[in-house]
């Protein structure tokens, strides 16, 4: 019946849309299923991204991946001209993989964890119509990034652990937008892509003050900062104004915000009599903060390495701010065999109203989220998640752009994850 | 278990909200709405802006892109009706500038390269039975000719719409009793002032032209008052538009005091002028109210090698760049020339207001919109400043828009509509017009 649901879902509403910013944070099915609240609860390997301190309770060697495709929808209007526009059928695939492994044997197991995690923390995959009433500022943009995060935890004592990590990030973007310089054939558009690499670091503090009834967790992500050298900008002008659109290189830095995140978990009794370390077999409820610095993000800058249309850079202005993100989940053994769980978050939006831009449409968001875990062997589980999201009516005016518009949207997410345990 | 059933009906009501939600988005557009204002029989008065003029010319596209022409569409969706405008054929027009491109120096200066196409030779033929026309925008028509009979011979854009001998005023008079407007524009006036200034103080080369002298004030105020006693006399409703600060445009702005010398960015080489006192070099000074404007069509112009007797031999000598090869007075307003065209400028704007206020007509003053522009602002991503080619707005000659500068003018004249009618019209979209077109 669910599976009936969620096709039925995906073929009224289809596209994608994203939210604060353009972070992504789509880590484990099971922490989806609860709203995202992953910081004090060890649950399972993706306790790396959430909180690395939560890695010292996993036990053994464990395996987990998952994939969520997003699918949104943003509608746009402009009242000042009575026009309407919407983003056009897209998917992007945010991805996860994690490996964790306790150090030492196993009947005597040391206190040190270690784990590596490839993921996408970040990205935005959006495009309109080519002839929209945004298209001086986006046509398409695509920003994708891959962390590789190898990370060490070490428990303190049995009710207290630590974790630390090292991220290297690889990001790549591409925007495309069309320029107002005329031809017979209309208006030109210039394309401009580039690649390149950063890093960061990420730690965590996990502490049960109350065995296995109460857990905190805080977790710190740092900044980072992405060069990305060498980009190209090509340019499709009519041919007369070739002379001051030449193809060229540029140069853009990009900063990635940091994250604080702040969570308590409560547990309700057992079912089995005892509650694993890693809490996996204990309903519980858990609520969750994050900060996410983003006002690292003050502009895109690009430098040019050749004069275009009679100056040296582009300057796109994006003054975001910092968000919170207010989250709630929590899960239910429902059978041995089955765990249930859901989950509701609100989010604020990092562009200020100066600043908007279609590119990473950004809005308030209450977000619900369901999920559940089938242990089809001992070893190995089946994760599910769902996550419907409502992006908040919002009325806009770019300063730098003149673009007024009022925007709402959605967003839709089933994920589907395995975790292997030996 | 109360857990349990806590967990399922939340999964339940989750799954509830997310189908009967997911694809309502559409959002409410608010009712375009006429307000207090009365748009069935729209009726514009002024000169060459008015007309649709552009590129040094007017053809039947530029007809089509006239202000008033926009404003009418828009004007049609809270109970207006289409316009009549004295339309040319199809063609060429009157000719007019096309960009055929660019070229840049070694110091990144670009210069673009225009050529006018050749006039319709029919474009003159009389269009007056086509009428009435709701667009009475006559190019390079002075308020202080309104009654002047002899300008339906003179200027071609008048003589294709009245017979031989018949005055503006009459025109106006005539077309106000067919049409019984309801609502007026009247951007009279900026032939005045921009007649003047663009011929470097009323000149064909050296020659003096009475055509294009400043008009005395009494006259332009006598003749401003009779216009908008025409077009008020039954009861319509409308708006004024005074004469911005047209030395803002590129037409005066865009070539330096100062030419580029031979061998280097920096060396500046002065430029000699033919001014109203004589011969001499063209200054600047920042703390003065008036300087020397050199004309955008001297640009072109400025060091071609002339011959030139001098002492009895004959040289080559720069244009603009000596003494003996001054520019002539029709490609500079001196800094006298800007002072008089100012002050009569000012002149003529309270004559508009004067004569606005006596009959409650609001004033639109346009310098609103050419103060943002010129400080640079944007529209949909579109960036709008007053740079000559590049600036989004203006178009080839320099001084008046192209499309898509007459289509946000229109937008601000709609912002005034709104607010003083208490209407909600919606604006254009502006990316529907192309500006500047690379041929």
């Amino acid at each position: 019946m669910r599976n009936h649901l969620i096709f039925l879902l995906l073929l009224l509403c289809s596209v994608e849309f994203m939210g604060s910013g353009f972070q992504i944070s789509l880590q484990g099915q099971p922490q989806i299923g609860m709203a995202h609240a992953g910081t004090a609860v060890p649950l399972n390997a993706a306790a790396l991204f959430y909180n690395p301190a939560g890695m010292g309770f996993l036990q053994g060697k464990k395996l987990m991946l998952g994939i969520n495709p997003i699918y949104g929808r943003v509608e746009y209007l402009q009242l000042s001209t009575a026009q309407r526009g919407s983003n056009e059928f897209g998917i992007s695939l945010p991805f996860s993989a994690y490996y964790t492994q306790r150090l030492g044997p196993a009947g005597a197991p040391s206190r040190f964890t270690v784990g590596i995690g490839v993921y996408t923390p970040f990205g935005s995959n959006i495009s309109y119509p080519e002839d929209w009433m945004g298209k001086f500022l986006v046509q398409n943009a695509i920003l994708t990034t891959v962390f590789v995060q190898p990370t060490i935890s070490y428990n303190v004592n049995n009710r207290i652990s630590i974790g630390f990590g090292v991220v290297g990030g690889y990001g790549n973007f591409k925007i495309e937008r069309a320029i107002p310089i005329y031809g017979e054939e209309g208006y030109g558009t210039a394309k401009l892509q580039a690649d390149g690499t950063g890093f960061g670091f990420t730690s965590g503090v996990f502490i049960e003050p109350w065995e296995d009834k109460l857990t905190v967790g805080v977790s710190y992500k740092s900044s980072a900062r992405v060069n990305l050298k060498g980009g190209d900008a090509e340019f499709n002008v009519p041919a007369t104004a070739d002379i001051l659109f030449p193809d060229t290189k540029f140069d853009l830095n990009v900063g990635l915000p940091d994250a604080l995140s702040v969570a308590v978990a409560y547990y309700f009794d057992t079912k089995n009599g005892e509650t694993l370390p890693d809490k996996s077999n204990a309903s519980l409820i858990t609520f969750e903060v994050e900060r996410v610095g983003w006002n690292i993000f003050k502009d895109l800058n690009f430098q040019y390495a050749d004069t275009v249309a009679a100056t040296t850079s582009l300057k796109l202005i994006r003054n975001y701010q910092n968000t919170y993100r207010f989250s709630i989940g929590g899960q239910y053994v429902a059978a041995k065999r089955l765990t249930l769980r859901a989950g509701a978050y609100y989010d604020l939006n990092a562009a200020p109203d100066c600043c908007a831009t279609p590119e990473t449409p950004d809005t308030k968001r209450i977000v619900g989220t369901v999920g559940l875990t089938a242990n089809l062997t001992s070893r190995l589980n089946l994760d599910l998640s769902f996550l419907y999201g409502r992006g908040l009516e919002r009325k806009t005016v770019n300063t730098q752009n003149n673009f007024e518009t009022t925007m709402k949207g959605y967003v839709i997410t089933p994920g589907i994850g395995v975790q292997y345990s030996f | 278990m109360n857990i349990r059933y806590t967990f399922l009906s939340c999964i339940l009501c989750f799954f509830f909200v997310a189908l009967t939600n997911s694809c309502e988005l559409e959002m409410e557009l608010p009712e375009a709405t006429p307000g207090t204002g009365n748009f069935a029989r729209y009726l514009a008065v002024g000169s060459s802006f008015t007309a649709g003029y552009t590129g040094d010319g007017l053809n039947l596209d530029a007809q089509l892109n006239s202000y008033p022409n926009l404003l009418a569409q828009q004007f049609a969706l809270v109970g207006g009706t289409d316009i009549n405008q004295p339309y040319l054929p199809e063609g060429n027009g009157s000719g007019m500038y096309r960009l055929l491109g660019v070229t840049t120096d070694t110091c990144n200066n670009i210069t673009p390269n225009l050529q006018k196409t050749s006039p319709d030779p029919n474009w003159e033929n009389n269009v007056s039975s086509n009428g009435p026309f709701h667009n009475l925008g006559i190019p390079n028509l002075k308020v202080g000719d309104l009654n002047n009979g002899i300008m339906s011979i003179l200027n071609g854009y008048l003589k294709r719409v009245v017979p031989s001998g018949t005055t503006y005023m009459e025109l106006l008079e005539v077309t106000v009793n067919e049409i019984q407007p309801t609502y007026f524009t009247n951007w009279l006036g900026m032939t005045d002032a921009v007649g003047f200034a663009a011929t470097g103080g009323g000149y064909t080369d050296n020659t003096p032209v009475s055509l294009f002298s400043l008009t005395d004030t009494l006259t332009f105020a006598a003749n401003y008052e009779q216009a908008l006693d025409l077009l008020t006399a039954n009861n319509a409703q409308g708006m004024v538009f005074t004469i911005p600060k047209i030395f803002d445009f590129p037409f005066f702005t865009s070539v330096s005091y100062q030419a580029k010398g031979p061998d280097s960015c920096d060396h500046r080489l002065d430029i000699y002028i033919t001014a109203s006192n004589g011969i001499r070099k063209a200054t600047y000074n920042a703390n003065s109210l008036y300087n020397d404007l050199i004309l955008l069509p001297a640009g072109a112009v400025l060091g071609r090698l002339d011959v030139k007797n001098i002492d009895g031999v004959d040289s080559l000598v720069p244009y603009g760049l000596s003494a003996a090869n001054p520019l002539l007075h029709h490609h500079v307003l001196d800094r006298n020339e800007v002072q008089s065209c100012v002050l009569a400028i000012n002149a003529y704007n309270r004559a508009i207001r004067k004569a606005a206020t006596m009959h409650n007509i609001p004033v639109i003053d346009t310098n609103e919109y050419f103060t943002t522009l010129k400080k640079g602002t944007a529209y949909n991503g579109i960036p709008l400043n007053m740079t000559f080619i590049s600036g989004g707005f203006f178009g080839l000659d320099g001084i008046h828009p192209h499309d898509r500068g007459y289509a946000l003018l229109s937008n601000f004249f709609i912002q005034k509509i709104d607010s003083i009618h208490q209407a909600t019209i919606p604006e254009m979209d502006i990316s529907r017009f192309s500006g500047v077109v690379f041929q």
